[in-house]
């Protein structure tokens, strides 16, 4: 599955859980919070990044059930498919800012237009709404290329 | 006078262009139209009921004569050669096109002016006592505050997609003439003991349909703290407000649910973290845009003929309702009225808006500013100019002595342009403006505050009047709900209603009714809502109900 990483075009084995070839696996996989959380209660944090399955959070969900495993999940990913839920853009921010998480941020459904104020909030992976080409995207991160840099 | 860096003004063409990508795409199908609704809202552009609309960005509503001389082109090049001031002194044009409208913002952006978040879900432009920096009882220039916020909050990339507007408003005077207790959030800043400045925060006011008064967050915040603060409150309702029905989506509507001292609870949570992770305050920043702000050099010292005939009553009118004190005992603040019966108030044209350019530039410093009263204000008049000033205002009939009078209501657009306005208010504001009678009456019946809107959504504030006049339709026809007693300033207090609506063939009558009746119960020299606050609405309405209730909350029959 081709995906947008740090501006560049790049092949994941990080997938969806419908898409998955072996659903019994975890790694490579992304699955909803509760069924995340369910999993993490057999395996203990263990420090890898690749220890665990990804999680996808809703933009009503918040980093605060994560936060002890937060060091080991390799993928966040958060479902952007409405991109005016100004939510997901503050649970990004948290997961950076306050959380201090360093893997990987992943917007699900994101539109070219948006693509750089969602990197500014934390996001640095991007699968795009279908229909959209990711080479079309790259240019947009840079559209505007101006910051008051008070934030 | 704050001028835009060179890097400001490439960022405006920047966006100019950004949106004129976006609007090539959405007209070739490339881009959703509920999509491209967002980003056309976040650059000023509203689809009206005959046309598209756009609406500009007046940073704290301070125009250069530059600037003016822009909106002059953009009223003559792009619309019908006039322009729209609003009550968040910004400027509407109403007759635009949608495929016109990156090429307007180009040219708004070569003269360092923007469009940018003048509407949608997101901060708004930042507004403040258009006195800032000339009048006597000023505390703090909230000027160079706003500008910080202003950059702070343009395309602040974690809060451009908020559940709803936000609107914040600054305040450094004694006199609050920015409305901060009616803002999402509202600032005022003061001095401390060792001249340090600080800010109160107040969050949760509002006009709209459901008229709260804000609340004080902190007493006092320093300046270095003020980002952080600002930061966290939002950050609090970005996450809590409402989505699911944008009725209930304003922070009034979260900070009335939690309660006041819960929501600061969550507030401060958050600005803990932000202040560790916020850049470190620089006060060499606020220096600079400070800087941005000082006196502007005049050079008026001959500017025009001193010599005042001897029957001037005319100009002594004038100058007794449409100036006042300077904080230099040398100069004058002049007030400029957009409120006559032949223009929806806050209208100008081109010609007059290049007139007044040329005028600011020989007596106010090339200064002009525009008021949330949507009138516009000469800060830097030198007292032995007025004469001359007032004869060149006069010519372009922008010197009208009504300033606070009943004529200098506040209108919003109303049926004529907007989508979803319940009633008109122009054709209202131009009847009402035409019985109140001439300036002696005017002038015998004091200062009174006449807001209309034309909704519930208060664009015209309403709620804070002496008297409020609210649109509402009844089974396709157009009513009004007469609200009394509201405050926009330091007892900020939103209006009660009066009765049932007035039928439109009734308002006109009733509002001078109302007059009449403050007339008669006022004690001399008694203000309009002292006179209130003494009676209640008792006497207003008998007036108003008693006798007439039968015709005016009957629907209007046309006669047979």
């Amino acid at each position: 599955m081709q995906i947008i990483k740090n501006r560049e075009v790049v092949h994941t084995r990080w997938l969806p859980e419908p898409d998955l070839a072996q659903p019994d696996a975890l790694d490579g996989r992304i699955l909803p919070l509760e069924a995340w959380l369910e999993q993490a209660k057999h395996s203990p944090p263990s420090g890898r990044m690749d220890g665990l399955p990804g999680v996808l959070l809703e933009p009503d969900d918040g980093p605060e059930p994560l936060e002890r495993w937060l060091s080991a999940i390799p993928v966040i990913a958060i479902n952007a498919e409405n991109f005016a839920d100004g939510r997901i853009y503050s649970l990004a921010f948290e997961l950076r800012q306050f959380y201090h998480y360093e893997g990987e941020i992943r917007a699900l459904g994101a539109i070219y237009d948006n693509l750089s104020m969602m990197e500014q909030c934390g996001f640095d992976a991007f699968v795009l709404k279908q229909g959209l080409s990711p080479e079309e995207a790259i240019p947009y991160f840079t559209e505007i290329g101006f910051d008051y840099s008070l934030r | 006078m704050y001028q835009s860096s060179p890097q400001e003004k490439n960022f405006y063409t920047a966006r100019a262009n950004q949106f004129g990508h976006q609007v090539v795409r959405y007209l070739d199908g490339r881009l959703e139209a509920d999509v491209f609704q967002q980003f056309r809202l976040r650059n000023g552009l509203y689809m009206e009921r005959y046309s598209p609309m756009i609406r500009l960005a007046i940073p704290y509503g301070q125009l250069s004569s530059g600037q003016l001389r822009t909106l002059a082109h953009v009223a003559d090049r792009y619309d019908r050669g006039y322009g729209h001031f609003t009550t968040r002194q910004n400027i509407q044009f109403n007759w635009v096109t949608i495929e016109d409208s990156p090429d307007l913002l180009r040219d708004l952006a070569n003269a360092g002016m923007h469009a940018i978040q003048t509407s949608g879900s997101c901060v708004r432009n930042i507004t403040t006592d258009h006195l800032a920096g000339v009048s006597p009882d000023e505390l703090v220039d909230p000027r160079p505050w706003c500008e910080l916020i202003r950059q702070w909050s343009t395309l602040h990339p974690e809060f451009y997609w908020l559940p709803r507007k936000f609107k914040i408003a600054v305040s450094g005077s004694v006199e609050d003439r920015a409305a901060v207790r009616f803002h999402d959030i509202g600032i005022e800043l003061h001095k401390n003991a060792c001249n340090e400045v600080g800010a109160r925060i107040l969050a949760g006011g509002g006009m709209g349909r459901t008229p709260v008064i804000g609340k004080v967050v902190k007493e006092a915040v320093p300046v270095q703290d003020l980002l952080p603060w600002l930061q966290a409150i939002i950050h609090v309702y970005n996450k809590h407000g409402r989505r699911d029905n944008k009725y209930k989506a304003r922070i009034k509507i979260l900070v009335n649910d939690l309660g006041i001292d819960a929501f600061t609870r969550e507030a401060e949570a958050v600005y803990e973290r932000y202040r560790d992770i916020h850049p470190a305050w620089d006060p060499k920043r606020i220096e600079r845009i400070e800087a941005g702000f000082a006196r502007p050099e005049s050079n008026d010292e001959q500017a025009g003929s001193r010599h005042i005939p001897v029957d001037s009553a005319a100009f002594g009118k004038w100058k007794r309702y449409n100036t006042e004190s300077h904080r230099d005992p040398d100069r004058l603040i002049v007030h400029l009225s957009l409120k006559f019966p032949e223009m929806a108030p806050g209208d100008m044209d081109s010609s007059t808006m290049r007139c007044l350019a040329d005028l600011a530039d020989l007596y106010s410093g090339g200064e002009i500013r525009v008021t949330h009263r949507q009138n516009l204000v000469l800060p830097w008049v030198h007292r032995r100019n007025a004469y001359a000033l007032w004869r060149e205002l006069d010519e372009i009939k922008l010197a009208t002595a009504n300033i606070g009078m009943l004529t200098d209501m506040i209108a919003c657009p109303g049926l004529d342009y907007c989508s979803l306005a319940n009633a008109s208010t122009i054709p209202l504001a131009r009847e009402l403006g035409c019985r109140l009678g001439d300036l002696d009456r005017l002038h015998q019946i004091g200062k009174i505050s006449l807001k209309m809107s034309g909704c519930m959504n208060a664009c015209g504030h309403h709620h804070a009047a002496d008297i409020g006049i609210l649109g509402v339709d009844k089974k396709g026809e157009e009513w009004y709900q007469i609200t009394l007693g509201g405050d926009a300033g330091n007892s900020a207090r939103i209006g009660q209603r009066l009765g049932p609506a007035i039928s439109r063939d009734g308002v006109v009558d009733g509002i001078l009714d109302i007059v009449e009746t403050y007339l008669e119960v006022r004690y001399p020299g008694e203000l309009f809502a002292d006179s209130l606050r003494r009676t209640g609405l008792g006497p207003y309405q008998e007036t108003l109900y008693a006798d007439h209730q039968k015709q005016r909350s009957r629907p209007h029959k046309v006669a047979a």
